[in-house]
């Protein structure tokens, strides 16, 4: 496991260097460089399942010359590898994807300088989730902003990238400065650099400390995360880079973000206040439903799912507020689901968002524009990657069986879970914002019917539309292997729900957490409200769809004769 | 004649009109004759809400205080000394009443 | 014994559909001084288009021809979920309120999509408005759903109906007529009866189910027809079970069964009758009148939830 990991980041310096001293003149070499990527993705996938099913803990030391500040120690519990592995999975497709991708620039830019932002990139967001000091944390925080900005403005000639990586650069070193606060204060307070200090190590923080470092923390990490109202480099920034770079920074980025803001909530602070929870449930109900309503006014695919990001972080932060709510009223196995429900569509999310990029960026390898309204027709021209994104629409849409319906499913669960408790405020507030949640997925509904519909479908409305053709193998199996994501992650909702468990079980504690949660194949909730069964769903689906095809195909089937007589289509 | 990405949103944005605040403009060129039009251009826009009401007035504050700000750099040498000489003199009666 | 009534609930559900239908068609013939259909006309219909040959356009693709087999089907696994006339259905034991609304939601979803398909006007303005409108409706919806479920502490269908089934019927009343005129309603929108949109209309533009599905000829567009005719239904047994829920049989007696689907039948052609009354005595409203109508949906689930945790359970 040690090795695995220690491998991993190994592969990901020498494949940026790789790429660096590949030149870019030899034609396609550099993009097979982001194979060393997915190599390296893989060993951080089987390095994080691995801790996540054996529940362990990895630590490793290494002295830096820096004594200030503390030694560089790396270390994989529960709640950091589940994050590695979100990074990983998504980086495994998204390099696989840019090895076909990445040819596009071929002629027009330099791909090496690509190949060693991207690798260095996904490094440093490994290296975010892994940090325990608080030095390095920043250190590697800050390197995953710059690259980013890179990458972000890598088509610098188009002005539209410079205005963005500018936009994106101030918003995020503001949030890096909130960011620094927070932990500045908890340090005074603390007397030491390293994470484990913090929390039920320490003493009890004061009223005042607790939520000015709370504050701070929500806004800094909110503004990576893209919380309105501080989201607004997210629609700027994410369409200007390349696509399977947008993938990663709107599937997986933001979600660190997520992963520090759990960490100040559920490990650094202590027990949490109440109205913390209420606060996160505002700012998340706002973005949810703000975020997919610019969305629908958008017309380029790639902003468009930008606004898609903000309104699911939205949906995460439900899942968060909820969790923080029950903490603060102790209520721990409660709580240890809302946060199910939150990391399960953080998961989903880098699932079906990344698809959906990569779809987006295979459109517009091809086509040449990503602008809606320029588009057309394509699926009879790419029917691989129409398939493909339609998987991702489904599954972003929440419907049934795909695994977008199972964690938003959680989330209403635990958002009505309030029922059984909590003050009339609570009683009366968490329903609302179930019915807001349900009304925000049926407009994503809504906005995925049109993005579908008016890209693929109908007839081609520009000359580019009608030229193109189908993507190369690479960029096929890249967006593949996530479409197969999104349904093993809905057919394996059971085991992915026990997992969980165990990693909110290191958060809050509790003893036998996992069995509360899941039954056989069951999801059940603490509270008796209902239960669900996801590999149910999927057999009925598929049964029932086949079955009714067949029937009728057979049934009412007119003879072969007859119908070549009358020279129809049928 | 396809249906427009616009034009499927058509609904929503009229429903939402409070949020999006939209706007249109319609250009007509023609040759002096009003029936026959050789050029017509449409622009629709939803108003940005956030980036007019927060974050457009503080950038633009930042930037009139930093132009302010701009005239203590006149380029002469002698008063970037006095400067020096001004920020010394202060920083001792600092310490002295300090002690 | 428990599995067979629950899959011929189901049958019921597909042979039933139609003839609440027709019951609507022949009460508005009737008051506009017509004779009207004869019951065997609708299922007469339906048979015609499934021997019908079908016409498709060149720019379609397989999403066409796929979606009213998926349309269909999550009509019948929505109606798996909603319990008739025994108190258990088929797909209860994995499945809820947001199952069922989320089932609903996928059929739609492709139905939209397809009309997309042929590059038509009328389909992406069918389109369009469908979305826009049942977007709206959802929260209203979902909202009365859960003023219900934290009455009886449930979120399972045949959960809250047992809750209610086993209450005295003058609390369950006060606490949730709210509920139903919310739940009412929606049901006016989703099966696209007059305040909202006229399933009889000719006239394009001021379609909305039909602009959709005009491309569809055939066996495809008999299934799109019944599977609106099965969520019509679906709606009203589950307005009707809610709300009424009293003489639903809970053992397997055939004595006890019979009772309980006579009761169930005279239920639903009552509130068939509700709803052909409203179409009579109502104009269709002008599209862009709907949200205010949601809304008061919407307003009256919000009371019906305040209402009870004011007054208490």
């Amino acid at each position: 496991m040690e090795l695995l990991f220690i491998f991993q980041l190994l592969l990901y310096v020498f494949g940026g260097f790789l790429s660096l001293f590949v030149s870019a003149e030899k034609k396609n070499l550099n993009s097979w460089t982001h194979l060393v990527a997915a190599l390296a993705a893989g060993c951080g996938l089987a390095s994080s399942i691995m801790v996540l099913f054996r529940n362990a803990h990895l630590s490793f030391c290494f002295p830096s010359g820096i004594t200030l500040f503390g030694p560089l120690e790396l270390a994989m519990d529960p709640l950091s590898a589940f994050f590695v592995f979100v990074i990983s999975f998504l980086s495994l497709a998204a390099s696989i994807f840019a090895v076909g991708y990445s040819r596009e620039y071929q002629e027009k830019k330099n791909v090496s300088l690509l190949g060693f932002l991207y690798h260095f990139f996904i490094l440093s967001m490994v290296l975010v989730v892994t940090a325990k000091n608080i030095f390095y944390f920043l250190i590697f925080w800050e390197l995953m902003s710059i690259t980013s900005y890179f990458l972000v403005v890598y088509e610098h000639e188009k002005p539209a990238a410079r205005k963005a990586g500018l936009i994106y650069f101030v918003m995020t070193h503001i949030g890096t400065a909130f960011i620094t606060a927070a932990f500045i204060l908890l340090y005074v307070h603390s007397g030491s650099f390293h994470f484990d200090s913090f929390g039920a190590n320490a003493s009890p923080l004061n009223f005042a400390w607790k939520n000015a470092i709370f504050l701070c923390a929500l806004i800094g990490f909110g503004t990576k995360a893209g919380i309105i109202p501080l989201h607004i480099w997210l629609p700027e920034a994410h369409p200007q880079a390349p696509s399977h770079v947008s993938a990663l920074m709107s599937g997986v980025m933001i979600k660190t973000a997520i992963y520090g803001l759990l960490r100040f909530l559920f490990n650094f602070l202590g027990t949490p206040f109440p109205w913390w929870g209420g606060l996160i449930l505002v700012f998340a109900a706002l973005s949810t439903i703000l975020g997919v309503l610019y969305a629908l006014m958008e017309h380029d695919l790639k902003r468009l799912l930008a606004f898609h990001s903000i309104e699911n972080i939205g949906i995460i932060l439900l899942g968060i507020g909820m969790a923080v709510f029950f903490n603060a009223t102790n209520q721990p196995i409660f709580a240890s689901f809302a946060l199910i429900a939150a990391l399960y569509h953080t998961m989903n999310h880098a699932a079906f968002k990344g698809l959906l990029f990569l779809g987006a960026g295979a459109v517009i390898s091809k086509a040449h524009t990503g602008n809606m309204e320029e588009l057309g027709g394509l699926i009879k021209k790419m029917p691989w990657t129409a398939v493909c994104f339609l998987i991702g629409a489904v599954a972003i849409s929440a419907l049934p069986p795909l695994n977008g319906f199972v964690s938003e499913w959680l989330t209403f669960v635990s958002l009505l879970m309030g029922f059984k408790n909590g003050s009339a405020g609570i009683r009366l507030l968490t329903p609302v914002l179930a019915a807001l949640l349900g009304f925000a997925s049926a407009l994503v509904a809504t906005c995925f019917v049109k993005v579908f519909g008016i890209t693929f479908l109908g007839t081609a409305r520009s000359e580019h539309a009608r030229q193109s053709s189908e993507v190369d193998f690479s960029m096929k199996l890249g967006m593949g292997m996530l479409a197969a994501c999104c349904i093993i992650f809905a057919l394996s909702a059971p085991v992915i729900t026990f997992l969980l468990g165990k990693v909110t079980q290191a958060l809050f504690g509790s003893e036998a957490l996992p069995l509360h949660f899941v039954r056989t194949t069951f999801l059940m909730d603490p509270a008796a409200l209902s239960q669900l069964n996801p590999m149910w769903v999927f057999v009925v689906v598929a049964v029932t769809i086949v079955c009714v095809w067949a029937d009728t195909g057979f049934v009412w089937q007119r003879k072969r004769s007859d119908r070549a007589e009358l020279g129809l289509r049928f | 004649m396809q249906y427009t990405a616009t034009g499927y949103s058509k609904p929503l944005r009229r429903i939402f009109s409070f949020l999006y605040q939209p706007a249109r403009r319609v250009e007509v060129e023609d040759d002096g004759l009003e029936v026959l039009r050789t050029a017509k251009r449409f622009e629709s826009k939803v108003h940005p809400f956030f980036e007019e009401t927060f974050y457009k007035p503080l950038s633009r504050l930042i930037l009139s205080v930093s132009q302010k700000v701009k005239a203590i750099q006149t380029g002469h040498i002698q008063l970037y000394l006095s400067y020096i000489f001004v920020t010394l003199v202060l920083l001792l009666i600092f310490l002295r009443i300090s002690r | 014994m428990n599995l067979i009534l629950s899959i011929a609930q189901i049958v019921l559900v597909l042979i039933l559909a139609p003839s609440v239908s027709w019951w609507i068609k022949k009460i508005k013939a009737l008051s506009q001084n017509r004779i009207g259909p004869t019951i065997l006309q609708v299922y007469a219909d339906l048979g015609k288009l499934f021997q019908k040959g079908m016409v498709i356009s060149d720019q379609a693709s397989w999403i066409f021809r796929a979606m009213p087999y998926i349309l269909f089907s999550s009509a019948l696994m929505a109606a798996s979920l909603v319990p008739l006339f025994f108190k258990s259905s088929l797909l209860g034991f994995s499945g809820d309120l947001i199952l069922f609304v989320y089932f609903l939601a996928l059929g739609r979803f492709f139905l939209t999509l397809a009309a997309l398909d042929t590059g038509t006007t009328f389909g992406g303005m069918g389109s369009s408005r469908e979305m826009a409108l049942s977007s709206l409706a959802e929260p209203a919806l979902l909202l009365s759903f859960f003023a219900l479920a934290y009455r009886a502490g449930t979120l399972s269908i045949e959960g809250i109906v047992l809750h209610f089934s086993l209450e005295a019927p003058f609390p369950i009343l006060f606490f949730t007529s709210m509920a139903f005129g919310s739940m009412l309603i929606v049901t006016f929108v989703e099966s696209g009866r007059i305040p909202v949109d006229n399933p009889a209309t000719h006239l394009e533009l001021t379609m909305i189910h039909e602009a959709m599905i005009l491309e569809y000829s055939g066996r495809c567009l008999a299934l799109i027809e019944w599977a609106h005719q099965i969520k019509q239904f679906l709606f009203l047994s589950l307005l009707v079970n809610i709300f009424s829920p009293w003489g639903l049989a809970d053992s397997t007696m055939g004595i006890h069964l019979l009772f309980s689907f006579l009761f169930f039948l005279s239920k639903i052609f009552g509130l068939a009758f509700v709803i052909g009354w409203v179409e009579i005595h109502t104009a269709k409203l002008r599209l862009f009148r709907v949200p205010d109508l949601l809304a008061i949906a919407f307003v009256f689930a919000v009371i019906s939830l305040l209402g009870q945790l004011m007054i208490g359970r």
